[in-house]
């Protein structure tokens, strides 16, 4: 009996201890200041190992705990209800556009933060650009691993096929004698690839060199295309690259199916945006000898390879968050100096701060070509922009592509199709 | 005290059931550009976003898409999923087996089946279809694409039914064990072959099951979303979208770039969804009747 009075007490002892201690400790968690980030990364990404180690030196050196939810690309989906619903959540990632077009409401204007960092001279112009015309002269993100878009081709399989640095083209006729030539010297290879949900830049990018990106964007919204020649010239020329067998077989590919065959060593030329090296590298295993141009110039055309399509990711600052500036800072910490220059190398993209000079091997050949871009296209110029209309232009970019509609089928089926 | 009692299922119905169906109703009603949006922000367009969604051809092709996964796969599995449960029910050995290999692919995530269609079976390269047609010297029908715009819907349908037969086919024999061995054994006394016996017997015992199968299929039909959306990558096709996969694109937007939204154009997709379902289901109501046969 007494032993086990003894053991009572002994027990409440311990459980007052256990109580004490633990109150201790979450009044020190309390304390602690904590930052709450949605990404858009899976945890077992690149970015976000990179974004990991980000956060991990960030505490070290302000104490401040960043506690990231790795939502994946879904946060597009959450992120609106879950402000919304009061959850305090201090920033977040996406598409640097959509934050700020369909998110730009929950955010906070960074200009004054930004100006005391002196951050905007770190930012590519095209891309500080391109946020401030959404944002309505308001700095509403912050961008980071920026791409563009360009042909990427195998330089191995380029000279294998009997070809040199002087017919890398810069006009259309000169990329179609390219592609003649490697059709014919007998390598067996193909000249082009492509998969069939990036048809669309491919038409696209023609198009936009004809007659620049806001009259595509008339094209789409007033469905215009009977009455612009240059709609079905581009459609025509897209049309030779299949019907003359300069595309591989299986283009249009489902999937990625058709820039993986660069990495198989059956394709030479796809155009892409500069994150396809690293997708290639995923898919394939291969490391390819990468060169770049970009999409040709077209005779009398508005645009020259001054247009690409550009953008890139981007933070977000929550407009109710109680520590703007710091997660301004962790932010900043990302965006700029030696993680940018990690995030670059880790996943072979573009460095977003203008003070990394050194690109990743994989994609330096579009660095020269990236410095010069002026005209900013949006993705696939615009076509996916209408949700009533993006699915019909899909379906006859691929029936142009695969030959079932003729140029002239196309554009009238597309001007006949009611948005 | 049956107050007491019901109050918590009372509240919980209203709140979890009522309520929802209730707001999207009336949010079908508006013009609302984020879900979450407050209703001070809502515009109302009255019966705009139903009239805009009849005017829209990309709605009505994702709507007859629908009918024909419906219909087509319906055909498919109704009929597969039938006769493996006739043929698991008429005794023959390793039924457990059987069913269990059939059942499986429902417990296996539709994005895994989903990849192993599209990469192992459809593939233009190496896929399993192909390679049989090649075997087979049929070289032309080897090369076609299946996964292309003529092909793709039959393509998806017929991964869809592959997943969907087991799930029916548990349905229909718990149906067919429910019916007493000694009819059959009476029936087999009196002469009656098998087939006769699943003419005359299995099937008039069988249509209750036949009701709550083709409501089960409408259901699951009508939130035809991940295939669809497995089938495409970046965007929807028109051979892939369904109204649900319009309805997300309309609410959270599509694609890799900024699309204009509307979540009252998505209500509205949704009660039109609700509504065919009610509409299937009161129609097999009215012409199955199960009441006529008591056993």
């Amino acid at each position: 009996m007494k032993k086990k009075q003894i053991m009572s007490v002994l027990l409440c002892g311990v459980m007052a201890v256990t109580t004490f201690a633990a109150t201790g400790v979450s009044a020190q968690a309390a304390d602690k200041k904590e930052l709450t980030y949605w990404s858009m990364w899976n945890s077992t990404e690149n970015q976000a190992k990179v974004i990991q180690e980000a956060a991990d030196a960030y505490e070290e050196a302000t104490g401040i705990h960043v506690n990231i939810e790795w939502k994946g690309r879904d946060v597009k989906t959450m992120i609106g209800a879950a402000l919304d619903a009061g959850e305090a959540i201090d920033l977040f990632d996406d598409d640097f556009q959509r934050v700020v077009e369909q998110d730009g409401k929950y955010l906070v204007d960074l200009t004054e933060m930004a100006a005391a960092a002196d951050y905007e001279k770190h930012i590519m112009p095209v891309l500080l650009d391109q946020a401030k015309k959404w944002g309505d002269d308001k700095l509403l993100v912050m961008p980071y691993q920026p791409y563009t878009t360009g042909v990427w081709y195998n330089k191995d399989l380029w000279e294998e096929a009997g070809l040199t640095d002087e017919d890398v083209p810069e006009t259309w006729d000169e990329l179609v004698a390219a592609c003649k030539k490697i059709k014919e010297g007998g390598s067996g290879l193909n000249p082009m690839t492509c998969d069939s949900d990036f048809v669309n830049l491919l038409y696209g990018f023609q198009l936009a060199r004809y007659v620049g990106q806001d009259k595509v964007m008339d094209i789409i919204n007033n469905c215009e295309w009977a009455d612009v020649p240059e709609a079905k010239k581009a459609a025509e020329e897209i049309q030779s690259l299949f019907s003359e067998g300069y595309m591989s077989e299986y283009a249009p590919a489902n999937g990625t199916d058709g820039q993986s065959e660069i990495g198989y060593g059956e394709s030479i030329m796809v155009l892409q945006a500069s994150w396809v090296p690293n997708e290639i590298i995923q898919t394939t295993g291969t490391e390819v000898n990468w060169g770049f141009f970009p999409w040709p110039a077209v005779e009398g055309g508005t645009d020259g390879i001054e247009g690409s399509m550009v953008g890139s990711q981007g933070f977000g600052i929550v407009a109710k968050s109680e520590m703007q500036q710091e997660a301004f800072d962790f932010a900043l910490s990302v965006c700029t100096g030696e993680y940018d220059l990690k995030m670059a190398e880790s996943v072979n993209s573009i460095p977003a701060d203008t003070d990394n000079t050194q690109w990743p091997a994989a994609i330096l050949g579009a660095e020269p070509f990236f410095k010069n871009v002026t005209k900013s296209y949006m993705w696939a110029v615009g076509f996916q922009t209408n949700a009533d209309y993006k699915e019909i232009i899909q379906e006859h970019l691929i029936n142009l592509a695969t030959q079932k509609e003729t140029p002239d089928e196309f554009i009238e089926a597309l001007a006949a199709a009611k948005k | 005290m049956i107050v007491v009692f019901l109050t918590p299922a009372v509240i919980l119905f209203l709140g979890i059931f009522l309520y929802p169906i209730v707001r999207t109703v009336i949010m079908s009603l508006f013009n609302i550009e984020g879900v979450t949006d407050p209703m001070k922000l809502w515009t109302f367009v009255g019966v705009d976003n139903y009239v805009k969604l009849f005017n829209t051809s990309l709605f009505r092709t994702a709507s007859f898409n629908l009918f024909r996964i419906w219909l087509y796969g319906g055909l498919i599995v109704m009929t597969l999923s039938l006769l493996f449960a006739v043929i698991l029910t008429s005794g023959i050995r390793g039924k457990k087996f059987f069913r269990a290999i059939i059942y499986m692919p429902n417990i296996v995530s539709a994005v895994a089946l989903a990849t192993m269609w599209l990469q192992y079976v459809y593939s233009p390269r190496f896929g399993l279809i192909k390679s049989i047609l090649e075997t087979l010297h049929l070289d032309n029908l080897a090369k076609v694409q299946l996964l292309d715009n003529e092909h793709k819907f039959m393509a998806l349908v017929l991964a869809y039914c592959f997943g969907m037969v087991g799930y029916h086919m548990l349905i229909w024999l718990s149906g067919i064990e429910r019916i007493s061995p000694e009819y059959y054994e009476a029936a087999t006394i009196d002469g009656a072959n098998k087939i006769a016996q699943f003419r005359y017997m299995t099937m008039p015992l069988l249509k209750g099951v036949f009701k709550t199968n083709i409501t089960m299929w409408s259901v699951s039909s009508v939130g035809f979303f991940v295939w669809s959306q497995l089938f495409s990558n970046v965007t929807a096709d028109t051979q892939t979208i369904t109204p649900y996969v319009y309805m997300y694109a309309q609410i959270f937007g599509g694609g890799n770039t900024v699309t204009e939204r509307n979540s009252g154009l998505g209500a509205a997709v949704g009660v039109l969804l609700s509504l065919c379902v009610v509409i299937v289901f009161t129609i097999c109501n009215k012409v199955i009747r199960d009441d006529d046969l008591e056993f």
